[in-house]
Parts: C-alpha cells; sequence; structure tokens
C-alpha cells in the first residue's frame, strides 16, 4: 500500500511537473505556447478613415481593454489531443464578460481555481444570498479543445481583460 | 510509468491540488498604480498517442515548448500613468448676489480620476458665452479671484455622487483661511473644491447674470512642473498618458445678480369736500385728500430698509391723527396687517416710530421708513395712506 502511494506522489510530481530534477534538460515538447498582450488602437488615415487594428500592448492605463491570446502550436510529427489550455486572469484585471473565444473548444470558467464551469452555474455568497458570479470575478479561464489537433496545427484562445 | 490507468488518474487529482495556485489582486478603487507590471502566464495540457504530457507554459514572442516549470515566462507590460481630472461648478444653479455686494463665491468640485497624484495649476476669469441659458451683463463682476479649500482632501463617498458633490457638511469657503491659488498634489480617487470669488459693482442690475470660468491643467505633484505626454511608441518606463486634451479641464459657473426694485403708484382721491354729497366730492379748498402710496418690490430680493418721503403739494398742508381713532397720522397695510404711526412735524421721530415730517422753505415734506415700514419680500408690497386738507 505504501509503495503504490508512494508510486502515485512520484507520478503527479511528474505530471506536474514540480519536481524538476525527474525532467531531462532540454527536452522539448510537442506544443510551442505563445501567449501576447495585445490592445485596439484606432488609426485615422488622410482621408478622415477610422481603421481600428491590434497592436501590442502599450500605453496601457487603467481602463483600457486588453486582448490576451493564447495559441498552440502542434510542432510534433504527430497528432495532440485533449488540448487544454488554463489561464488565470491577471492580477490587477477585470475579465470582459462573453469575451473568451477558442474555436473548437469548450470554455469554463472558475472563482477559485479548484471547480470550473459554465457562467451559469458560477455562483457567489454575498450576505448570505447566492447570486450569479459576475464576470470581473472569474478567476481562470479553461478551454479544451475537441478532437485532435493535427502536426503543425495551431488551437487558438483568447480573452478580452479590462486594467483595473 | 504508470501502473494503472486508476493510478494515473488520482495522479492527476493530486496535481490539481498541488499546483494550484490563489492569487487574489484588490484592484485600487483609482486604477492600477503606473510602473506595476501585469503578468500572464498560460498553459497547455495535452496527450500524444494516449499518453498525458507534461504542462507546458506560454512565453511571449516566439513562445515555448519547454515542458515543466523550467520553461515559459511571463508575458507582460507596465502600467502607465493615466492624467485624469473631472471638474464641474457644484449645484448646476445661480449663485443669488446683491449689487455693492463683495468676495461672492462659486463653487467647484475637482477629483482626481488618474492613477497617480497630480498637481492642478488653476485660473479663473470672467466667461463671454452662456451659462444656464443666460449671458453676462454689461456689469462686469470685479476683482475676480480663486482659492483652494485648505481642508485636506476628501475620498470615498464623498467624491463620488452626484455629479459635482458639494462640500462635505460645515466646509464652506473661508476668506483668509482658503489662501492657496493652485493645488500642490492630489492623490488618486480624492476630490476637492476650488472657490471663484468676486465683487458686485453697486451698479448691478436686478435679474442680470455675470458668468465665470475656472481651469485647471494637471501638472507634476508638488513641483507643479509641466507634464510631457508619450504620444508616440511605448517605452520601457512609465509614460505619462493624458485622458483630458491637454490635460485641461475647465468648467462654467454664474451669478445671478438680485436685488429690490420698487415700483411706486401714488394715488389720490377726495375723501370728502365738506359740500357735495358722496361720490362727488371735488378738490376744492377745505377739502380732504387721501393720497395712497403702494409700492411693489419687482425685484429678486427682500428689501430691508424702505424709507418713503413723499413731498405734499405746496397748496396742502397735512392732516394728521386721520386714522386708527383719530390717534395716528398714516396708516401702512402689508397683506392683510395694518398699522400705524405718527408723524411728529418738527424733522425729529421723537417716539421712534419711523414717521416724521419736515417743513422747509414752504414745503411739507412726510417721511415713513424702518420700524413703520418693514421689509418687503420678493413680489411683495406695501401700501402707505396719509391725508392732507387742500389749502
Amino acid at each position: 500500500m505504501i509503495k503504490g502511494t508512494r508510486n502515485i506522489l512520484a507520478a503527479a510530481l511528474l505530471v506536474c511537473g514540480l519536481a524538476s530534477q525527474a525532467q531531462a534538460q532540454g527536452e522539448q515538447g510537442c506544443i510551442l505556447l505563445k501567449s501576447t498582450a495585445e490592445v485596439a488602437k484606432e488609426v485615422v488615415d488622410a482621408k478622415g478613415v477610422k481603421t481600428v487594428t491590434m497592436v501590442p500592448a502599450e500605453k496601457v492605463v487603467p481602463g483600457v481593454e486588453v486582448t490576451w491570446t493564447v495559441s498552440a502550436n502542434n510542432v510534433c510529427k504527430q497528432p495532440s489531443e485533449k488540448v487544454t489550455i488554463n489561464n488565470a486572469v491577471p492580477v490587477h484585471m477585470s475579465y470582459v464578460g462573453g469575451s473568451a473565444f477558442g474555436a473548437g473548444s469548450d470554455i469554463t470558467f472558475s472563482l477559485d481555481g479548484k471547480t470550473f464551469a459554465a457562467p451559469a452555474q458560477l455562483t457567489v455568497k454575498e450576505n448570505g444570498v447566492e447570486r450569479a458570479a459576475k464576470p470581473d470575478e472569474y478567476k481562470h479561464i479553461r478551454w479544451v479543445f475537441k478532437g485532435s489537433l493535427a502536426p503543425g496545427a495551431t488551437a487558438v484562445a483568447r480573452f478580452r481583460a479590462v486594467l483595473n | 510509468m504508470f501502473p494503472s490507468l486508476e493510478q494515473f488518474k488520482r495522479a492527476s487529482a493530486a496535481c490539481v491540488a498541488l499546483g494550484s495556485l490563489m492569487i487574489s489582486g484588490q484592484a485600487l478603487a483609482g486604477g492600477t498604480a503606473p510602473n506595476t507590471s501585469i503578468d500572464n502566464i498560460a498553459s497547455v495540457n495535452y496527450s500524444v498517442g494516449g499518453v498525458p504530457q507534461t504542462v507546458i507554459r506560454s512565453a511571449p514572442g516566439v513562445g515555448n515548448s519547454t515542458p515543466g516549470a523550467g520553461g515559459g515566462s511571463n508575458t507582460s507590460f507596465v502600467v502607465d500613468q493615466k492624467v485624469d481630472l473631472y471638474m464641474r461648478e457644484v449645484n448646476s444653479a445661480a449663485t443669488s448676489v446683491i449689487p455693492g455686494s463683495t468676495d461672492q463665491v462659486t463653487t467647484f468640485f475637482i477629483r482626481n480620476d488618474g492613477n497617480a497624484a497630480q498637481g492642478v495649476n488653476l485660473s479663473q476669469a470672467l466667461y463671454a458665452g452662456a451659462v444656464f441659458g443666460n449671458s453676462s451683463s454689461a456689469v462686469l463682476l470685479t476683482n475676480v479671484r480663486r482659492f483652494v479649500e485648505s481642508t485636506a482632501a476628501s475620498t470615498g463617498a464623498a467624491c463620488q455622487s452626484p455629479t459635482a458633490p458639494a462640500q462635505p457638511g460645515g466646509m464652506a469657503f473661508t476668506l483668509g483661511t482658503d489662501t492657496a491659488q493652485n493645488i500642490s498634489t492630489l492623490a488618486p480617487d480624492t476630490c476637492t473644491w476650488v472657490y471663484v470669488v468676486a465683487d458686485v459693482p453697486v451698479a448691478s442690475l436686478n435679474g442680470t447674470y455675470q458668468n465665470v470660468e475656472l481651469t485647471g491643467v494637471a501638472r507634476e505633484a508638488v513641483t507643479l512642473n509641466a507634464l510631457t505626454p508619450n504620444n508616440g511608441a511605448d517605452t520601457a518606463g512609465v509614460d505619462i498618458v493624458f485622458a483630458d486634451p491637454s490635460a485641461t479641464v475647465s468648467d462654467r459657473d454664474q451669478y445671478a445678480i438680485v436685488t429690490a426694485a420698487f415700483n411706486v403708484i401714488k394715488a389720490s382721491s377726495v375723501i370728502d369736500d365738506f359740500v357735495s354729497t358722496a361720490p362727488n366730492f371735488k378738490p376744492i379748498p377745505g377739502a380732504r385728500v387721501e393720497y395712497v402710496l403702494t409700492l411693489t418690490n419687482n425685484g429678486g430680493a427682500t428689501a430691508d430698509t424702505v424709507a418713503i418721503t413723499d413731498a405734499l403739494p405746496i397748496q396742502t398742508a397735512f392732516f394728521p391723527a386721520a386714522y386708527n381713532g383719530a390717534t395716528s397720522d398714516v396708516s401702512i397695510t402689508v397683506g392683510a396687517t395694518t398699522t400705524f404711526c405718527v408723524a411728529e412735524a418738527g424733522g425729529v421721530d421723537s417716539n421712534a416710530d419711523g414717521c416724521f415730517r419736515t417743513t422747509a422753505a414752504g414745503v411739507t415734506t412726510l417721511t415713513v421708513r424702518n420700524p413703520a415700514i418693514p421689509s418687503v419680500a420678493a413680489a411683495g408690497s406695501v401700501t402707505v395712506r396719509f391725508r392732507v386738507t387742500i389749502q
């Protein structure tokens, strides 16, 4: 029994990657994971026509909305399955309700990092009364991509948050 | 590596428990402070050929594919400085002032809606345009000054609503105490009040208006040095971003000139000529004439001290004791209330009831004033009656 428990713990540490010595140095995984922060910039051309382009986050002051994009590119020769992207809503930011997007994924949210659910199931107890959680109370977002990610293909997860 | 699928599932559950990290950040109400680094790192779990792989963390730029806690790095940006002032005149209405009054006050509310402390340079001026639908009249206010409330800035609910909160109870402009010309430093989410103070010329007319404007320019806190915004590419340090054009805010307010403005109607009627029968009395020598003076205050302010002087026609003589059971000389009526006074001859109001008469070079002048005449409110009127005999 004790031997079995030790194996589970070791397995857990390996899966979590928390025991750095267990990792082979320089070993590459099959996903190249990139995260970008962008803001919308309005550009007015010589004719006065306004267009909005996304540029790297700059001049970010309270009240500005930032678009976070996580892209998972399969860099191996085999397909990847059960691709799940997790992203905590950054500290000092508030998630913009309805902004999470990821083609081919199921998106859930968490208030505590443990329980993930659709917005309709997320509740908060305030003064003894249970109410629906507000989007700015979501702390984590999870995208579970259905199907498999072919070699060379990229799965994209995106959400917007406002700087407090 | 995994003796059974069952053991792997329990390992994964343990992983979630060990790996979950709760971060709860409390946002500053006024905004995250400048130079704060906003960091974000995502992670991906996946399987290959049915075998779960080590989690990979994200990185900016080209990204990261090194598994485990050693791989990946934060995607970050630095919070810049937002310069954002809010200024509004308080109470959305004009301040009523009386001609000849000094140090009359209009009040402005100012709040720092940015994320860093700022100083504010202020300036005041007469405003040529319309405020509340009224333009300024030709008689301009004089000695237009500005002063910042000397009490420490307020914060919280006192700064938030309504559109321009009035000062907390008891706080008001105090000449000599509120002396600062500019705001040295106003922290984010705090607010204070600025007073425009002016003198009203005696020549100002009832029902006219004078408009003023207060302007504030955000400056570096304490030094009040000018701020330089960065309108170009983001720099590695803290950039200054102006939420208001030229970091300038302004608003306008109004003084409404109100004073008493009397309309006087003088009527006379022969009440008896001692010869004819009523109502056919004629103004013949010996006839008794009653004068009725009706004073109406068409102004916007109460008249406190009203004095009537009336020179009787040379052909008449004042008839005393005409009222109040032959004890009083003049009758004064305001609304339903009638009072009386004795107008002593000789120019001295011996009984101090407000009435007396003076005779000089053959002309008798009747004076009726306080306390015989009460103050007359705006739209109010007072009627004074006295009698003479035609000589």
